[in-house]
């Protein structure tokens, strides 16, 4: 009896004691949950910023401007003879039935000066799709049409309203005779806004308006499918190899070492290694996504290594056990056990390094993947630039077109690292599913 | 084996309970001493109160094999005693099986000393009577204390006093046949003379088997029904 | 001086059982000539052991001859000379540390795995040595199988954690043959009527005992000689134990069985002959009933009965 008494005033000594502590604890944790919400909180912020910045600045680019026009395909201002060839028609002078449409719609313009401007509403660009309209629609020469032809990037750039009246006219880029033109011709219903499939069908352009990405797209997609090619298959057998077969002594610790030390190699230096080696002495073409596939894959390949072996070292050795214990060889406990197991985890490591590498500029800087491509490579031994690059060039250029290109780029960047990230994700669920 | 380090467990729960078995066994043999003293006593002396008194003991010794077997069940049970653990509860169980029948024998030897406390004179062959029960008390005594000792050694001697035993009790079976030859007036107290003497054979049986039963515990050979030229070639140090 | 006076002088328990058994029925396999007072916690002395009992027998399938373990610098198993005998059940009992999963790992190469694992000694499968040159470790695998502690079945489905060995080693032509594999051994295993509806679903879906079962499953679809259990039920409760045990049983008919457990009443469950393993050296060996009623050896006899670690 007396015992049981003891035993109850100790159990509330404890039980006061630890209530008295209780409130402190629990304010702790509250503080310490406060700010963690208030980081996270903040960094959510920041990333709201960024993002809304971009895509504001962004989105206007998918769009472009047309103005309809109307015109005379009069055969003389064509300069085309009768029953024209095809070279013929490819060789005539739309520019001036352009022009001569415009003076028609617009007949108060005098004055070279002012022609010029009213020229300058409409893109150079216009008078070749007028042209492949008319190469499609020879019947057409003679008659009078309207046609829809691409604004002007500072046309356009006015008509999203992306331009201050109030500035005096010697900062803007529109002056005040093209800013009433362009009134006008909305007021008239003759503007309109479409989507900008320019923007993913064509190559890099001296004008903003005839800009597009698709020559950085296909030079991005060539250069990482070599940048894959190389480094997925080395990256993953080297890493098998290091785990499972090399022993363990002074060498292969001295490896490991350096590939640690690879991964956190400034990335401009593979660019070096890629032009004294690859491109001075190998002489392989400067500027092909091949060079640059090889240079990236250099760089992610410690990624790759690291990845995977910490994948594979993860594979629990009771698996390995029970494969040699039925009768499996080393190679095939491997490549039939091992392997499938950690490859949730090489998978995404393969992704992750993918796409660090779509997103590299620096060393493709250094092989000279930099230069204006026009057009779009067929081949991973064209000359090309890739996204990043593409981004850099337009940020760099004056036009205030391409400022809207740039971030409209950043986005179609971001998406694809969106998506490959997103890749990563569900081939991992996957793996760990089975 | 001097000792078979029974206390050494890890479980000291288990230690105790085997130490309680065995002290238990001793109460009880003990006790069976005790009630055949007192039994051999009633009968030479014609002490009817001490005859009755062990006439109406023996449930006290049924009651603890009763108790002894209850335990060695638990032990069975929770312990699943190996080696000579097991030898050491089948040896106790099979041991105070023995016991309760020296006790059953004794208080058979009580209750015709009862009866014949009153009627009898001394007679010659008390003398050889009270010559045998003292062998047979003696052997019970040193098979219990071979057990107590897990001697080995002494269980083999003990054991080698039974043919005697039983030759003491073939002879005073003559000596009493001639006597109810003599005087058929006497057959019936005889007669019951003659029952508490196979008693006291009987008796002298059961301890030869403990003894056996202490061989099997020390040596792990079953050596019952064995001859006893056997046993003693085999265990006897006298070589 | 004669041995009796020797013995009294030097105060030495334990040993007159063995002297006693001598002059009893059966000869005693290494005379135990130079007892020292042996002190069980002195590991050095161990070296002065000889195996007690009936180590050898007649029709072996596995014969270990001074087999001697070395972890780098540190022994791991003294001088062990054991048979598994044919269609019979070997229990390998000891204190924890003592060399039984070592000298079971052994007996498949498994130890070749691990680097610093140096063996010594002669092993001999139906009279190959395991450890010679020309025998190829991939073919010993098949012949010899293993069931491990922990219940580890692939991650894929019950059919191909069965199949997977056959597949390898090339023993079945067609799927007709291969699905006539994976169910003897599942039905053998005594799991085929548990699984037949889900034979593609995962094996690491299944409960502990089932898994085990599985894997005992696949150790024997590649018809093995000899089948090694290290300890198969520890991680299993008491009804999958039991089912296992009763598998084990009806399994030795076809199969010799070498099973490590440290489950003593395991051992004198399911084995015909037990061995014990103490610091790294072979005790006793003999038939499991006189292990487990009447050891020679003091020690065997202390761990059976729970006197010591």
């Amino acid at each position: 009896m007396n015992s049981m008494n003891n035993k109850k005033k100790y159990d509330t000594d404890t039980t006061s004691r630890v209530q008295a502590s209780l409130k402190k604890r629990y304010a702790r944790e509250k503080r310490f949950q406060l700010y963690g919400r208030m980081a996270v909180l903040t960094g959510f912020v920041f990333l709201f910023l960024l993002l809304a910045d971009i895509i504001s600045k962004g989105t206007p680019a998918f769009t472009q401007g047309f103005i309809k026009v109307s015109l005379t395909l009069d055969p003389e201002q064509l300069d085309i003879q009768e029953n024209p060839t095809k070279d013929d028609l490819w060789k005539a002078d739309y520019s001036a039935v352009i022009k001569q449409g415009l003076r028609d719609m617009f007949p108060e313009v005098d004055g070279r000066k002012q022609k010029k401007q009213l020229y300058r509403l409409i893109s150079i660009g216009a008078q070749y799709n007028l042209r492949d309209y008319v190469i499609e629609h020879p019947e057409a020469i003679g008659k009078s049409m309207q046609i829809w032809l691409m604004a002007h990037s500072e046309a356009d750039s006015y008509l999203k309203g992306q331009v201050k009246i109030d500035d005096p006219e010697a900062d803007r880029r529109i002056t005040d005779n093209q800013a009433s033109w362009l009134d006008q011709l909305r007021e008239q219903g003759l503007t309109e806004k479409r989507f900008n499939t320019t923007f993913f069908t064509s190559g890099d352009s001296r004008e903003p308006e005839l800009a597009g990405i698709k020559a950085a797209l296909f030079g991005s997609f060539f250069t990482l499918l070599v940048t894959f090619l190389l480094s997925f298959p080395v990256g993953v057998f080297a890493a098998i190899y290091l785990e499972e077969f090399a022993p363990r002594n002074r060498l292969t610790d001295l490896i490991e070492i350096n590939i640690n030390n690879l991964a956190a190699v400034p990335s401009i230096v593979f660019g070096l290694l890629g032009l004294a080696v690859f491109i001075n002495f190998f002489e392989l073409p400067r500027s092909a996504p091949l060079v640059g596939g090889i240079v990236l894959s250099l760089m992610t390949l410690p990624t790759i290594i690291i990845t995977s072996r910490t994948s594979i070292q993860s594979v629990s050795p009771s698996i390995r056990e029970a494969a040699l214990g039925v009768g499996a060889s080393k190679l095939q406990t491997i490549f039939h056990h091992v392997l499938p197991v950690a490859m949730p985890g090489v998978l995404t490591g393969a992704i992750i390094g993918m796409a660090q590498a779509l997103g590299e500029s620096a060393p493709l800087l250094m092989i000279g993947m930099v230069a204006f491509i026009m057009d779009v490579p067929g081949g991973i031994t064209d000359p090309s630039t890739v996204l990043p690059i593409q981004v850099y060039l337009w940020a760099d250029s004056p036009e205030r077109g391409f400022m809207e290109k740039t971030s409209a780029a950043i986005m179609v960047l971001m998406g694809f690292l969106i998506i490959m990230n997103a890749l990563a994700i569900y081939l991992r669920k996957r793996f760990e599913l089975k | 084996m001097e000792n078979l380090h029974i206390d050494q467990h890890i479980s000291r729960r288990y230690n105790e309970e085997l130490e309680d078995l065995r002290n238990k066994v001793m109460i009880m043999g003990g006790m069976v001493e005790k009630q055949c003293k007192n039994a051999l006593k009633a009968l030479i002396k014609g002490d009817s109160s001490l005859a009755e008194s062990v006439a109406t003991s023996d449930y006290r010794i049924n009651s603890l094999e009763v108790e002894i077997d209850a335990e060695c069940t638990e032990i069975l049970a929770r312990r699943q005693p190996a080696a000579s653990d097991l030898r050491m509860i089948l040896t106790v169980i099979k041991t105070i099986t023995d016991l309760e029948r020296i006790g059953d024998e004794a208080e058979k030897i009580g209750r015709f000393a009862l009866k014949l406390a009153n009627s009898h004179e001394p007679q010659s062959y008390y003398s050889d009577l009270h010559h045998l029960g003292t062998h047979v008390i003696e052997m019970l005594h040193d098979s219990l204390d071979a057990f107590a000792r897990m001697d080995v050694d002494s269980a083999v001697k003990v054991a080698g006093r039974d043919p005697e035993i039983d030759l003491e009790f073939e002879a005073l079976t003559r000596m009493l046949i001639t006597h109810m030859m003599e005087d058929p007036r006497e057959v019936k107290n005889v007669l019951r003379l003659n029952w508490c003497a196979r008693s006291l054979e009987r008796i002298g049986d059961h301890s030869s088997n403990v003894c056996e039963y202490v061989i099997y515990l020390v040596k792990g050979h079953d050596v019952r029904h064995i001859s006893l030229e056997d046993i003693q070639d085999t265990y006897s140090k006298n070589k | 001086m004669d041995t009796v006076s020797m013995r009294k002088e030097h105060n030495i328990p334990g040993e007159s059982a063995v002297m006693d058994k001598q002059l009893a029925d059966k000869p005693l396999e290494g005379i135990v000539e130079n007892l020292r007072e042996c002190d069980v916690r002195e590991s050095k002395k161990v070296h002065q052991y000889e195996t007690i009992g009936k180590p050898f027998t007649d029709n072996a399938r596995i014969s270990a001859r001074d087999v001697n373990v070395y972890y780098g610098d540190k022994q791991a198993i003294i001088d062990a000379s054991l048979d598994i005998g044919s269609n019979e059940v070997l229990a390998m009992i000891g204190p924890s540390g003592c060399g039984k999963s070592t000298f079971l790992r052994c007996i498949n190469r498994m130890n070749d795995i691990i680097p610093i694992c140096r063996v010594e000694g002669s092993i001999t499968l139906d009279g190959e040595d395991i450890y010679g040159s020309d025998m190829d470790t991939v073919l010993l695998r098949a012949r010899v199988g293993m069931v491990f502690q922990k219940p580890n079945p692939f991650p894929k489905s019950i059919y191909e954690n069965v199949a997977y060995g056959p597949r390898i080693h090339g023993l079945a032509h067609n799927k007709a043959e291969m699905d006539d594999i994976v169910e003897k051994s599942l039905r053998r295993a005594s799991l085929f009527d548990e699984v037949k509806d889900q034979l593609d679903k995962p094996g690491t879906g299944l409960s502990g005992g089932q898994q085990q079962r599985l894997c005992i499953a696949r150790a024997i679809a590649v018809s093995p000689e000899v089948i090694l259990m290290d300890e198969p039920c520890s991680a299993l409760d008491p009804i999958a134990t039991a089912r296992i045990e009763e598998l084990i049983d009806e399994l030795k008919e076809k199969y010799t069985i070498a099973i490590v457990t440290h489950s003593m009443q395991q051992a004198a469950r399911v084995s015909q002959r037990t061995a014990y393993f103490h610091l790294g050296k072979i005790i006793e060996v003999g038939d499991t009933r006189e292990i487990f009623t009447t050891p020679q050896h003091e020690l065997t006899e202390n761990y059976i009965t729970g006197r010591f670690g």
